[in-house]
């Protein structure tokens, strides 16, 4: 009873705050359909596991970049070094 | 236990002959209306007893002669029959049968056989049943051949992909040696049964008349037998029935006279005719197996799809194997007495072809080329397979029956409620997550307060109250009772009605404060059930309010979608066709699908094409990255690197900025 209280308050709010959400509705048109037919048509033509372990490869150089530079970025902030 | 729930599985089989075709619910022997007499019976029958005999006997059986199983009618006529590696084979019938019945009708089947050392008795078989099975099992006694690869472990470490295109291949060889000049396509318009595809352990089928055209096919699970029915597409009077067995490419025996199509056994059936529907393939995938003209056609429920077929310059088939799960909820039998709808519903159907379904998609290869048993023929010869994840192997320490199908089929629910739907989207398990942890956490207040009063000593002091005030009572109780005792001691001396009067008061009054010491206790676990009032959420309650905000991201499930739809377009191994959608009638150019671009081609060439396309993806790649490397070890690009060099130098030169 409390507990169902207590949610009854929280949902309200909730739903007083969503009531301004307009409906929204994303779905597969025919066009989206085709337009993906073409995407898989061209990915298709193209060795796609390779380009994918590549893409893999450079977001991982990219990421090992990142921690590099911010180590660096760090160590020259320190005043005592 | 094992042997107990084979044996089920066999009387299952065995008790199939005894027939009620419209019957529509089956319990014990009725289950025999379930399916037909002949043939399929018997291989199910074989193979699935044979399970028992693997599973018993397996080591010791004989190369020549295997082991047997002793079969005995009403009449007390019995003969054996041979059992051995179908086991193997057969487990996705078993699958179905067992789904089929409830644990009542399990219990109840199961009374009817025994297992004596190696051999299974099984009583009280059907006429027909007895017949059609001995007629058969004399064909395999006198087929040495037939009767070794029953015993045989041919299709150990062969996947599911291999064996099914292997008795494609057989059959349609057959076909072609049959009678290489049939007209596929005329026949079967003249004679509107089938066109055989023999499949793994059922068959498919192409139904064509003069108006309508249409394709059924079905898998088992596990294949049995590659069998060729080659009558019905002559119209030769003299060979109306003709099965042809075969494996490998080699005729292992045959039977004259004797016709699966012609079984008049129907199963007894659930379904409703709001459920129904002009697709065949929505019976299957509603979980509703198709039975017309004594043609079994096996697969229904949820299907599991096996990789594609390829034949090079047509198109992919995919075949699927179905599996009974949908079935066994939905319904209480899992074969269902169309005859109607398979002989008048047929799928639309264009011209000419083969309609063979392929995810939600349609293929239609060009069988205009196929119109007759050799470029047919050729056309499955062409077939090679791809092994996939899904391409079962099949080995010897298969036992899917014990630990996958009879185990659950023993736990399901068999109110024939649907299913519960698992299928969740991150939304719906968000919400179950949410609502689990809040009822979860509803217990842990109450629990919470317990463990509160407990550390008050709350519950202690009820608990105490509880016994203090029982204690009392059962004093006042034992008090009144004694001093009862100590009346009837006295009273004893003055007379025996006086005494029961008493003794009988102080009884009434016993039974007063047991009443009173009941009515504390109650209060007790009333006082828990007002907590649990208080702080657990209602069922349901919770539920309700997550449809109703779920309501408002309804469109998360649209993006999910389209992610997915990207990575499968990104991904997909099927070669596409871009087609350009339906055209409605205020096109002026018709109403169609009509297909812009077909990759069909280019399947054949993508293995060579991927190779060098990712030799030289790999080159430049791998050059572009050693060009980077300092930049890389660094932590920031090549160029910057260079930059910085060339300041550190001019510094060092003196020529800095």
């Amino acid at each position: 009873m409390i507990i169902n209280g207590l949610f009854d308050f929280i949902f309200g709010l909730a739903n007083v705050l969503f009531e301004f959400l307009p409906s929204v509705e994303i779905g597969f048109g025919t066009g989206f359909n085709t337009f993906l037919s073409i995407v898989s048509s061209v990915a298709y033509l193209l060795p796609m596991n390779t380009i994918l372990i590549m893409f893999g490869i450079i977001i991982s150089l990219m990421i090992f970049r990142i921690i590099v530079s911010v180590i660096k970025t760090i160590w020259q902030l320190l005043p005592i070094l | 236990m094992r042997n107990k729930i084979l044996v089920m599985i066999l009387i299952i089989c065995m008790l199939t002959g005894t027939i009620n075709p419209k019957k529509s619910q089956a319990t014990g022997v009725e289950i025999a209306i379930v399916i037909g007499v002949e043939v399929v019976n018997y291989l199910v029958l074989a193979s699935i007893a044979s399970g028992v005999a693997v599973e018993d006997i397996y080591e010791k059986k004989n190369e020549n002669d295997g082991n047997w199983i002793s079969v005995t009618n009403k009449n007390g006529n019995q003969f054996e029959l041979a059992s051995g590696a179908m086991y193997k084979l057969s487990q996705g019938y078993a699958k179905s049968l067992v789904d089929s019945l409830s644990k009542t009708q399990l219990k109840e089947l199961s009374s009817a056989i025994t297992i004596d050392n190696n051999t299974m008795k099984v009583s009280n078989v059907g006429e027909d049943t007895y017949n059609s099975i001995n007629s058969m099992n004399e064909m395999i006694r006198n087929n040495p051949k037939l009767k070794s690869y029953l015993n045989s472990d041919t299709l150990t470490g062969k996947t599911m992909n291999q064996i099914q295109l292997e008795l494609l291949k057989t059959a349609f060889t057959s076909i072609k040696a049959y009678n290489p000049n049939m007209n596929v396509l005329e026949l079967s318009k003249t004679y509107p049964y089938y066109v055989l595809f023999p499949t793994a352990g059922g068959y498919g089928s192409t139904s064509i008349d003069e108006n309508k055209r249409g394709y059924v096919m079905a898998f088992s699970q596990y294949p049995l037998f590659a069998t060729c029915r080659q009558e019905n597409l002559t119209g030769d009077s003299k060979q109306l029935f003709y099965d042809v067995f075969m494996y490998n490419g080699e005729k292992l025996g045959s039977v004259n006279n004797y016709c699966w199509f012609n079984s008049n056994a129907y199963g007894g059936t659930t379904i409703k005719s709001s459920e129904m529907t002009n697709n065949p393939f929505e019976f299957w995938k509603s979980g509703v197996s198709v039975v017309g003209n004594g043609l079994m056609v096996v697969g229904n429920a949820d299907y599991i799809r096996l990789s594609d077929l390829s034949f090079p310059n047509h198109t992919s088939l995919n075949w699927e194997r179905y599996v009974n799960e949908v079935a066994s909820r939905y319904y209480s039998l899992p074969i269902s007495c169309l005859n109607s709808m398979t002989i008048d519903t047929y799928m639309p159907y264009p011209k000419d072809g083969v309609r063979v379904k392929e995810d939600e998609k349609v293929v239609i290869p060009p069988i205009t080329s196929l119109d007759n048993v050799d470029d047919l023929a050729e056309y499955v010869n062409s077939g090679s397979v791809k092994d996939t994840e899904n391409g079962r192997t099949i080995d010897n320490s298969d036992s899917i029956i014990r630990d996958k199908v009879i185990n659950p089929v023993l736990d399901r629910d068999t109110t024939g409620n649907p299913p519960i739907e698992n299928d969740l989207s991150w939304l719906d398990r968000l919400f179950e997550w949410f609502n689990k942890h809040l009822t979860s956490l509803g217990d842990s207040i109450v629990s919470g307060i317990g463990a509160i009063i407990n550390a008050l000593g709350l519950t202690g002091l009820i608990e105490w109250i509880g016994e203090i005030c029982g204690n009392i009572l059962s004093g006042v109780v034992d008090g009144f009772k004694s001093i009862g005792n100590i009346l009837e001691w006295i009273l004893e001396l003055l007379g025996t009605g006086v005494i029961s009067a008493i003794t009988g008061i102080g009884s009434v009054l016993g039974d007063i404060l047991e009443f009173l010491l009941g009515l504390i206790e109650g209060l007790i676990s009333g006082f828990r059930e007002l907590l649990i009032s208080l702080f657990v959420p209602s069922d349901g309650y919770l539920d309700a309010k997550v449809l109703q905000l779920r309501t408002k991201f309804s469109f998360a499930d649209g993006i999910i979608k389209i992610v997915k739809g990207f990575d499968s377009a990104l991904t997909g191994t099927a070669p596409p066709i871009v087609k350009l959608g339906s055209l409605d009638e205020s096109n002026k150019y018709g109403i169609n699908n009509y297909v812009l671009m077909d990759l069909v081609w280019f399947k054949r060439y993508k293995p060579t094409t991927d190779i060098i396309l990712s030799a030289a993806l790999w080159v430049i790649f791998i050059w572009r990255m050693f060009i980077k490397l300092p930049g890389i070890i660094a932590g920031y690009s090549a160029m910057t690197y260079a930059d910085a060099k060339i300041d550190e130098y001019n510094n060092k030169q003196g020529k800095g900025d």
